[in-house]
């Protein structure tokens, strides 16, 4: 790529004139919201685009980037815009016309940036991530770029297993990015000042705390592929990456672009809590996001009026992994009543327990009964559901089920996930067993408006949680499950949605796979895979050949049960768990013992210590019991 | 309860909002500005707002209208002062008025649309193309599979030059009834001219009664 070949923002902006009327929702690729903001590019030192590799409607619901975006551009010498994945009639325009991803602020060519950002929550992101480079006329290969090239960062949920973008990114930022991206910045203005080099400025970054420059790393690989050890190649470099985290969270963002299309959630985000004690074995993000953290209930009031008053939406969600264990959700609810019942103000908690005292919650919300009553049990079977410790007893669930119709709602959702470790065809005929007890309870309670929505999804293990080691269920044995289903799954007023299980294997060697899949995401996206997360755009056959052609199996990373000595390639990035704890959790499942809520004892995960400094620096206990180190032993 | 009238003009930043995301636009600018809306009764109340006439896709506009109703009777300034504050940046406001409650709907009254289109690129016989459209008996298009004809809804044609970008265009009023309408880009098709080479402008709605929003 050459300085030449960027085009200036008023050319762009031009070209635009003729091509916007041309696609679907021209909207998306024009900026110009309220609350966006613009700032000077020329007395502007530090130019941040941050990308959400899907299209405007999905990411301009992403709260990480709302975030991300008012705290870069609160500072005087940093501005941050934004730059998505255009939809693929935009693409082949872009292409058509040899215009560059530009961003939605000031129409600036991405190649023009210092700093460029993208948000990874998932997997199935990745190439389009290779996408919006080729697209940006960027370099793809992170050891391929110059001096005036951009800095690729990234962060999310994704990256806590950095390794299969490794090859790609610049820096990938692990864990909680409120207060790094501050310290990034500041190491970038230092080494703009400096006129320094490239490996200069990377060697820089890999000095902040929780900053991972994978260059400087290589991978070794035993003889039967499995991971050895990750080779510092400069001995100063740090050996783990231990995530970040915020003692407090940060004042919550209100001031929200208001676009002016319908995007995937229309609605004020307010995260009440980060974190979450239950332990359910199978969650990424129980894992990755302790300790808890709570907003007070001032806060999130205060946050809901500003929000209303800066965007004019009518609804709020408060988000968190569990509401119900947020500590003080009845004065919560309580104060939203006594401040909102007479504003048309809709108000959303998701997650929440399966107790008839939730039903006593949404009442208080005032929530209308059309959208329906989710619950998630996850697993259909008191066995199952202490496999992945989500302990419900079979009863509780059945009388929370008839109060829900009892309260008013006529349709209640069902969650199930299938492909759990030691699942068998019992407990997923199971599932079909307890829908239809569940229809009944409806049916005997209001009559025929009963409805029951079983939405099933394929279990993936995920790095850094105590399936770690676990194969996927095989594409055979999901199939029998998912035609199980709808063989007995059927009738008037029951109805099932299920994910494809190729989309799940394709999420599944992602996640837990190593540095060598950069080779086959990036001949996969040369094949013509992207938009993975789009079941009418997942090209299977690319990733496929991708794999054929790297000489790798996608089997090795999802269907091989792993010893809990073998040594995982995201081995280096430390989320403050102790692998012992994993390992422990791990074998607790294979006799069916569950954990209950840490709240009220700890069973040394090992987050405390990990933080402790930054815990009593604050005089803090994140709801984290006294500690005594009670161990948990298994019987 | 009250009835208010706003002309405003729909600018550049949100030349592609649709009609539908048009109005969800004014009702967040409304909860902004804090004012006290009148609801629809049923089972899903919302926003008693009414937009004059659907503008489409991709178009700007001046002199636009909505009518809206409130609980209470506010003084227009204060009414005028609260919007002003809360209008995100494609609205541009013009006028704000009470008008009595009964009025039938603008969409009733609605007669005809002004419309100003620029082309892109030069059209050397841009003036032929005016006369021999205007000297059609007919001049039969499809919408939606079925023919339609566009000549009895123009009313007139007339060509300009603009003197900033020195772009040629034409300025159209086109019928616009509950009935019948005419679009714009329907036009220029007919004429020989892509859409996509134009840029479409509504200057101005007129109504079969007077409506008591000065169109400026």
């Amino acid at each position: 790529m050459s300085i030449e070949s960027i085009l200036t923002p008023e050319k762009i902006q031009n070209e635009l004139l003729s091509i916007l009327p041309t696609v679907q929702k021209p909207a998306r690729y024009n900026g110009g919201e309220l609350n966006q903001v613009v700032k000077d590019w020329q007395s502007t030192a530090i130019h941040c685009c941050l990308v959400f590799p899907d299209i405007y409607d999905i990411g301009m619901s992403n709260l990480g980037l709302a975030i991300l975006y008012e705290t870069i551009n609160q500072r005087p010498d940093a501005l941050a815009e934004r730059a998505f994945s255009p939809w693929v009639d935009m693409e082949t325009k872009l292409r058509q016309n040899r215009l560059p991803l530009y961003s939605l602020e000031t129409k600036h060519p991405l190649a023009a940036f210092d700093i460029i950002g993208f948000s990874l929550p998932y997997e199935t992101l990745y190439t389009n991530v290779l996408n919006l480079f080729d697209l940006a006329n960027l370099e793809i290969w992170s050891e391929k770029r110059s001096d005036q090239h951009p800095l690729i960062i990234a962060g999310g949920h994704a990256t806590y297993n950095p390794e299969p973008m490794a090859d790609f990114i610049d820096a990938f930022v692990i864990g909680e990015g409120e207060e790094v991206i501050h310290e990034i910045l500041d190491v970038y203005y230092r080494w703009k000042k400096s006129f320094a080099n490239r490996s200069s400025l990377l060697r820089d970054m890999a000095d902040i705390d929780g900053v991972y420059v994978p260059i400087f790393y290589k991978a070794h690989y035993f003889a039967d592929g499995t991971f050895s050890h990750l080779e510092k190649k400069d001995a100063t470099l740090p050996a783990t990456i231990s995530k970040r985290i915020v003692a407090h969270l940060p004042p919550a963002p209100y001031r929200f672009i208001v676009p002016y299309i319908e995007t995937v959630h229309e609605r004020i985000p307010i995260e009440i809590m980060r974190g979450c004690t239950r332990g359910c074995r199978f969650c990424h993000a129980g894992m990755v996001t302790r300790p808890i953290r709570e907003r007070s209930v001032s806060e999130i009031i205060e946050t809901i009026q500003k929000a209303v008053k800066a965007t004019g939406y009518n609804e709020v969600g408060l988000l968190s992994l569990s509401s119900s264990d947020y500590t003080h959700i009845a004065e919560l609810v309580k104060e939203i009543q006594h401040h909102f019942s007479s504003s048309h103000l809709s108000i959303s908690l998701p997650s929440l327990r399966i107790e008839t005292f939730s039903i006593q919650l949404m009442q208080a919300l005032g929530s209308t009964r059309r959208g329906g009553f989710t619950l998630a049990p996850e697993a259909a079977t008191e066995r199952m559901r202490n496999i992945i410790n989500k302990p419900i007893s079979t009863q509780d669930l059945l009388q929370t089920a008839q109060a829900v119709f009892e309260n008013g709602w006529s349709t209640l959702k069902l969650y199930f996930m299938i492909g759990h470790p030691f699942e068998t065809l019992d407990d997923v005929q199971a599932i079909v067993d307890l829908s239809k007890k569940v229809l009944s309870i409806g049916k005997n309670t209001i009559g025929h408006r009963a409805q029951i929505h079983v939405s099933v999804s394929t279990f993936i293990p995920k790095p850094h949680t105590p399936f770690q080691w676990v194969a996927c269920d095989t594409l055979d044995s999901i199939e029998q499950k998912i035609a199980l289903l709808q063989r007995n799954l059927r009738g008037k007023n029951l109805k099932l949605t299920w994910n494809p299980p190729q989309a799940t294997f394709l999420e599944a060697w992602l996640s837990r796979g190593d540095r060598r899949l950069a080779h086959v995401i990036y001949l996969a996206w040369k094949n013509g895979a992207k938009f993975d997360a789009w079941n009418d755009q997942r090209n299977m056959n690319a990733w496929y050949q991708a794999f054929a052609a790297c000489d790798l199996q996608p089997e090795f990373y999802t269907h091989r049960p792993r010893p809990v000595t073998e040594v995982f390639p995201w081995a280096h990035i430390d989320i403050g768990v102790r692998k012992n704890f994993l390992i422990q959790d791990y074998q607790m499942s294979l006799q069916e013992k569950t954990r209950a809520d840490c709240r009220q004892g700890c069973y040394a995960c090992g987050i405390l210590p990990k933080y402790n400094s930054l815990r009593r620096e604050q005089g803090l206990t994140w709801k984290c019991p006294p500690l005594k180190p009670k161990l948990y032993t298994p019987a | 309860m009250m009835r208010v009238r706003i002309n405003f003009d729909k600018t550049e930043e949100m030349r592609f909002t649709s009609h539908l995301d048009m109005y969800r636009t004014w009702e967040r600018t409304l909860r902004r500005a804090c004012l006290p809306l009148a609801y629809t009764q049923g089972y899903k109340p919302h926003p008693r707002l009414q937009i004059a006439a659907a503008l489409p896709l991709g178009f700007t506009s001046s002199n636009d209208l909505i009518d809206l109703w409130l609980e209470q009777d506010i003084p227009i300034s204060t009414i005028q002062a609260c919007i002003e504050a809360a209008l995100p940046p494609g609205i541009k406001l013009n006028s704000i008025h009470a008008v009595p409650i009964n009025q039938p709907s603008l969409q009733a009254l609605l007669m005809a649309s002004e419309y100003r289109i620029t082309f892109l690129e030069a059209i050397t016989d841009l003036e032929q193309r005016v006369q021999t459209i205007i000297q059609k008996p007919s001049v039969i298009i499809e919408r939606k599979g079925k023919p339609r004809d566009l000549r009895p809804l123009i009313l007139s044609i007339e060509i300009f030059l603009d003197s900033g970008s020195r772009h040629q265009g034409i300025q159209v009023l086109l019928k616009t009834d509950p009935a019948n309408h005419a679009r714009p880009d329907e036009l220029i098709l007919a004429m020989g001219i892509a859409p996509e080479k134009a840029v479409f402008h509504r200057q101005k709605l007129y109504f079969s009664q007077e409506i008591g929003a000065s169109q400026s």
